[in-house]
């Protein structure tokens, strides 16, 4: 898993998050794609334990 | 909040991967005595002085001594913790905030440092064996990661020891453990015991269970997973027996849990106890109840007996190791720590 953010271009941050193959964009286009920056170190909420029930 | 003006204070730190506590503590007669506790999300921090400097803000008080337990290792009075980019340095926060005394120590160090400090009503028992004075204590503490720690005992006083025991290999002792394993080293290569005993651990167990086909997973569940923390949607599910799965997947979290709280009382020889810490156990209760637990613990062939007569105890008191970060800036205060 992993996270993409498109930063410069769009009005509003957008984040693209999901398991290749399956994407979705949340807010953006195809010319967003282009600006993503992968940070594959983020954990997902799941696996930090989302609402920090765990901790 | 009252502060006499003679008054020792000290800033006491829990820094957590979601949340980071800060509270300001007096001197107390038995344990230090909380004046004010804070918590503040830690992800919207790029720092933790950030946060420090929030406190500061609002609670206006001179202060002493500061002491920050931290989730990751700390060396040479430094931290890169595990979940947070950031970089805690108990130099730059001792030159930033001008105290003259500041320690950074493990998380599960400042809740070793208060286990002895806290009192029946912060304890629940799991067995009855009777607490022993001055022996060897240990601590496990699955929550979003596996902590571990030890209380040495040795001339008069407690000497906490860190440890990530937590990141050492996952040992199977069973087939259907041994099949988990198998799971886990597909995914992860090398399995940790924290791959297993911990909120995502739960949820890696869940994934074995259900992937290999011993039970369906309803619709219902996935929603809840989604919905809420996983791991939270499986444990409350087994708690309340609402589906074979999640009640499957905790009892193989509890067993494998006491298996290894067994392992390290005889690593430590921990005669005085084995302490059940982080923010699993305590929602947990009824699970840990049951004879599962138990039964793992002991179950070291012709050792059986031994662990049968150390007391094992789940701590309630989810401020633990911020108590013990307060006890160990006193202590630092009055340099005997």
């Amino acid at each position: 898993m992993f996270r993409l953010y498109a930063l410069p271009v769009l009005p509003v941050p957008s984040v693209v998050s999901g398991s290749l193959p399956a994407l979705s964009l949340s807010n953006g286009s195809k010319d967003a794609l282009a600006f993503l920056i992968i940070e594959s170190r983020v954990r997902l909420p799941a696996e930090q334990g989302k609402n920090g029930w765990s901790e | 909040m009252s502060i006499a003006k003679d008054e020792n204070i000290v800033l006491a730190g829990d820094i957590g991967g979601t949340k980071t506590n800060l509270g300001l503590f007096s001197r107390g007669k038995r344990r230090p005595v909380a004046k004010v506790i804070e918590t503040y999300p830690s992800r919207e921090a790029p720092h933790l002085e950030f946060i420090i400097e929030q406190f500061l803000n609002k609670h206006r008080v001179s202060i002493k001594s500061a002491c920050f337990g931290i989730a990751g290792p700390v060396i040479s009075g430094r931290s890169q913790t595990t979940n947070l980019p950031w970089d805690v340095s108990e130099a730059r926060i001792q030159k930033r905030f001008k105290w003259s005394q500041v320690g950074l120590i493990n998380d599960l160090t400042a809740t070793a440092y208060a286990v002895p400090l806290l009192n029946s009503r912060e304890l629940l028992s799991l067995n009855k064996a009777k607490a022993r004075k001055e022996q060897n204590l240990a601590l496990v503490a699955p929550g979003t990661g596996l902590g571990e720690a030890l209380l040495i005992f040795g001339e008069g006083q407690y000497i906490p020891v860190a440890s990530e025991g937590g990141h050492a290999d996952f040992s199977p002792n069973n087939e259907a453990e041994v099949e988990l394993w198998r799971y886990l080293s597909q995914r992860f290569g090398h399995v940790s015991t924290e791959r297993v005993l911990s909120g995502p651990g739960l949820v890696n167990i869940y994934s074995w269970l259900r992937d290999s086909k011993r039970f369906s997973e309803p619709a219902w569940l996935v929603r809840s997973m989604e919905e809420i923390d996983p791991a939270r949607a499986i444990a409350e599910a087994a708690l309340t027996e609402k589906h074979p799965l999640c009640v499957a997947s905790l009892n193989a979290f509890v067993s494998i849990l006491g298996a290894v709280a067994g392992n390290l009382a005889l690593t430590a020889m921990t005669t005085g106890g084995v302490y059940l810490g982080g923010g699993i156990p305590p929602k947990i209760l009824p699970k840990l109840e049951e004879p599962i637990f138990m039964k793992a613990f002991t179950n070291k062939g012709r050792f059986k007996e031994f662990l049968e007569r150390i007391p094992v105890r789940v701590i309630l008191n989810d401020k633990a190791a911020l108590l013990g970060a307060a006890h160990c800036a006193f202590g630092r205060l009055a340099q005997r720590v």
